[in-house]
């Protein structure tokens, strides 16, 4: 079941990580290529912990969801920078 | 180290939860409201892998973290299909 | 609501482009001086509205294709009538003209793009003007 929900979980990001694409493409808004790459790196998490056994260090495994939240930060903080137009 | 990872995680989900919400708020657009829950989903699934890791090592909660973040992520593509026009 | 006067075209312009009464007026300003040459300064001046945000307001505007950015230092911006929008923006002009609070009631009506509230939402400061 837990394979399943990790499956499932990576293909859902894969979807919503294309969807905020094509986001960015209509807009032109670098948020959206944030969002994109976010999921992408959560779903590449939950592919990998369904990849590793058990026992594997998995600190070094949330080393890719902390780039994930990472890139939300940067481009929310990109979002607000002085002087940013409304849709760079 | 990796809990410091876990913590800043629910902490940016949350972040978004709520800028999301206080849009919805706002604009009342839906894609907002199913965002801001899916981040809701999201800081869930990060608190739950704090506790998981850090306070409940001897318990396995795999199964209801990777169901929080799927709850989040139906929420969310739902959202994005449905009320993104 | 009392709308019903206004055409499906500048319906869709305003909910495309006009994000606020400001926005609307700073283009129908430029439109009516059709060929001057305005800086974000002059502009900022003439409307009483924060120069930062007449600043970005004009690129944005002429990132759209509104108006056009022209070569200087502060950058200038003109309202060109051989833009693909003129017909509209004459329209909108000639309606805002006529049934200004049906047209400020559309801008303030819910924006049609769950897109542009999405990025919006991120806006940590608010970025309207203090318009007197």
């Amino acid at each position: 079941m837990h394979q399943f929900l990790l499956g499932s979980a990576v293909a859902l990001c894969a979807v919503i990580g294309l969807i905020f694409l094509r986001f960015w493409r209509k807009s032109k808004d670098r948020l959206f290529l944030c969002f994109a790459v976010s999921f992408w790196l959560l779903g590449v998490n939950w592919l990998a912990l369904a990849a590793v056994r058990e026992d594997e260090p998995h600190t070094t495994l949330y080393v890719v969801r902390l780039v994930a939240f990472a890139v939300l930060l940067a481009g929310i903080w990109d979002k607000n920078r002085a002087g940013a137009v409304s849709k760079p | 180290m990796a809990e410091a990872v876990y913590v800043l995680c629910a902490l940016t989900s949350a972040a978004c939860a709520i800028l999301l919400l206080r849009g919805y708020v706002r604009s009342r657009a839906r894609l907002l409201l199913w965002s801001g829950l899916c981040f809701i989903a999201l800081t869930a699934n990060n608190a739950l892998l704090f506790v998981d890791k850090v306070i409940l090592p001897e318990v396995d909660l795999s199964l209801y973290r990777t169901s929080t973040a799927m709850a989040g992520l139906l929420l969310l593509l739902f959202g994005l299909i449905w009320d993104a026009d | 609501m009392g709308d019903e006067g206004i055409s499906q075209n500048v319906r869709r312009f305003i909910g495309e482009h006009i994000r606020s009464v400001v926005e609307l007026e700073v283009l129908l300003l430029m439109h009516a001086g059709s060929g001057r040459v305005w800086s974000a300064a002059q502009l900022s001046e003439q409307m009483r509205v924060d120069a930062e945000w007449t600043g970005r307001e004009l690129l944005e505007l002429a990132r759209r294709g509104l108006v056009r950015q022209c070569e200087g230092d502060p950058p200038l911006y003109v309202y060109e009538a051989a833009n693909a929008n003129h017909g509209i923006v004459e329209e909108v002009a000639d309606t805002y003209a006529q049934r200004r609070v049906s047209v400020i009631s559309l801008i303030f009506a819910k924006p049609s793009d769950p897109i542009q509230s999405f990025a919006d939402a991120f806006k940590l400061r608010k970025k309207e003007p203090k318009d007197g």
